[in-house]
C-alpha cells in the first residue's frame, strides 16, 4: 500500500508521542486536541475561501508538531497554538504559497505569550524511525547538511553529545516541503544556515533556537530556489 | 482576509493577558523568597532583586515536561549547584543562603550539559542583583 508523505508523517509521530508518553507515564491532552482544533480551523478556512471540503492533513502534522516541542499547555493556549499555525499558512503568502513553517511560526509566536517549549517527544525512538521521513521525501541532503553543521559547531565548543532535539528538528521539521527549497544546493545551503543561526541563538533567553531558525530561513527560501 | 487577520490579532492579545506572567518574590521576616521556574528556554523570573543581609529563599521546579532536561541552579560566587528536575509546585527544590556580597551575579545552569540534550542544551541565565 502507498502512503502519502504526510501519512507517513502523521503515523509515526503519533507513534513518537504515544511511546514517550507511555515510557514517561504521562497523558499530554495536546496530543489529540491540537491536531484535531488545527484540522477544524483549517477545513472551516478552506472552505470559507474555495467552498469545499479539504482534507486536513497538514493541519494534523502541524498539530502533532505543535503537541510534541511545545510543554503541556492548558487547552486555551492549545486552541490559541492551533489557530496560530493554522491561520498563518492561510494569511501570510507569496506567490500563491505560504512562507513560513506553521508549526515553527506558531511555536515562535507562542513564547511571545509566555508558551515554551519543551521537546517531551525528542527521545530516543525517534532516532530509528525519523530517518525514513527525509529519505522518503527525497530530503536527506538537507538533513544531514543541518546535522553536520551543527554537531559540528557545538563539538568545536564542547565535546561531542547527541541532541535528541537538533535530531527531531532536522528529521521533522526542517524539511517541510512547502516552505523548504526543492533544489539540491539550496536544500544544502538551507540546512547548513539553519544550523548555524541555531548555534549563534543558543545564548538567546525566551525563543527556542530551532523554531527560531526555522523562522528566519524560511524567508530565504524563495531567494535560494532562485540562487542554487 | 480582514476578519481572519482580526480573529490572529484578537487571540494572541487574549492569549498575553491570559496566560503566563511571572511571580512576584513573597517577602520573608528576614529577606524574600522566590518561586521560580526553569523552561527549556529560560529562567522565569529571570531577575532577582535582594538587598545585602537578606536571606534568600528559591523555591524551583523544572517546566513542564522537561524533567529529562536536567535543569538546575548554579551561582558560583555563592557556591550554589542544585539540579532541579522535579516539575511538582508542591514539592519544589529549596534553595537558601544569605546575600552577604552586593553585585551582579549569574544564575546559570551548570546541569543542563548532563541531561538528554547535553552540551547542546540552551544556555539558560538569570541574574541575582545584591543591593
Amino acid at each position: 500500500m502507498s502512503l502519502a508523505p504526510k501519512s507517513y508523517m502523521i503515523i509515526i509521530l503519533s507513534a513518537i508521542a504515544a511511546i514517550t508518553m507511555a515510557v514517561q507515564n504521562a497523558f499530554h491532552s495536546q496530543v489529540i486536541l491540537i491536531p484535531l482544533l488545527a484540522s477544524l480551523i483549517d477545513v472551516a478556512a478552506n472552505y470559507a475561501k474555495l467552498r469545499k471540503i479539504i482534507l486536513p492533513s497538514s493541519a494534523v502534522v502541524s498539530g502533532l508538531l505543535l503537541a510534541i516541542v511545545l510543554e503541556p499547555i492548558p487547552v486555551g493556549m492549545q486552541a490559541v497554538s492551533a489557530l496560530i499555525a493554522v491561520l498563518s499558512k492561510h494569511i501570510i503568502k507569496w506567490k500563491g504559497g505560504h512562507i513560513f513553517n506553521p508549526a515553527a511560526f506558531s511555536m515562535v509566536a507562542m513564547s511571545l505569550l509566555g508558551v515554551h517549549t519543551a521537546w517531551w517527544g525528542a527521545s530516543l525512538p525517534i532516532i530509528a524511525i525519523g530517518l525514513f521521513i527525509p529519505y522518503y521525501q527525497h530530503r536527506l541532503q538537507m538533513t544531514a547538511a543541518f546535522l553536520a553543521t551543527y554537531f559540528a559547531m557545538v563539538s568545536v565548543t564542547s565535546f561531542f553529545a547527541l541532541d535528541y532535539a537538533a535530531v527531531f528538528f532536522a528529521f521533522f521539521m526542517l524539511l517541510e516541503p512547502k516552505t523548504s527549497p526543492y533544489r539540491k544546493k539550496a536544500c544544502i545551503m538551507f540546512g547548513a544556515f539553519a544550523a548555524i543561526i541555531a548555534f549563534l541563538l543558543n545564548p538567546v533567553q525566551g525563543i527556542d533556537k530551532f523554531v527560531l531558525a526555522l523562522v528566519i530561513m524560511n524567508a530565504f527560501t524563495d531567494y535560494l530556489n532562485r540562487k542554487f | 482576509m480582514r476578519f481572519a487577520v482580526f480573529v490572529l490579532a484578537a487571540v494572541i492579545i487574549t492569549g498575553c493577558v491570559s496566560y503566563g506572567g511571572t511571580g512576584t518574590p513573597v517577602p520573608l521576616n528576614d529577606g524574600k523568597e522566590f518561586r521560580m521556574t526553569i523552561f527549556h528556554t529560560g529562567y522565569s523570573p529571570s531577575v532577582l532583586d535582594v538587598n545585602k543581609g537578606d536571606m534568600v529563599r528559591i523555591l524551583a521546579v523544572t517546566g513542564p515536561g522537561t524533567a529529562a532536561h536536567n535543569h538546575g541552579i548554579t551561582i558560583d560566587e555563592y557556591g550554589i549547584n542544585a539540579t532541579v528536575t522535579t516539575e511538582d509546585t508542591n514539592n519544589p527544590v529549596k534553595i537558601e543562603f544569605i546575600a552577604d556580597h552586593t553585585g551582579n551575579f549569574t544564575i546559570r545552569c551548570a546541569s543542563c550539559s548532563q541531561g538528554i540534550f547535553g552540551p547542546a542544551h540552551p544556555e539558560l541565565t538569570a541574574t541575582l542583583v545584591v543591593k
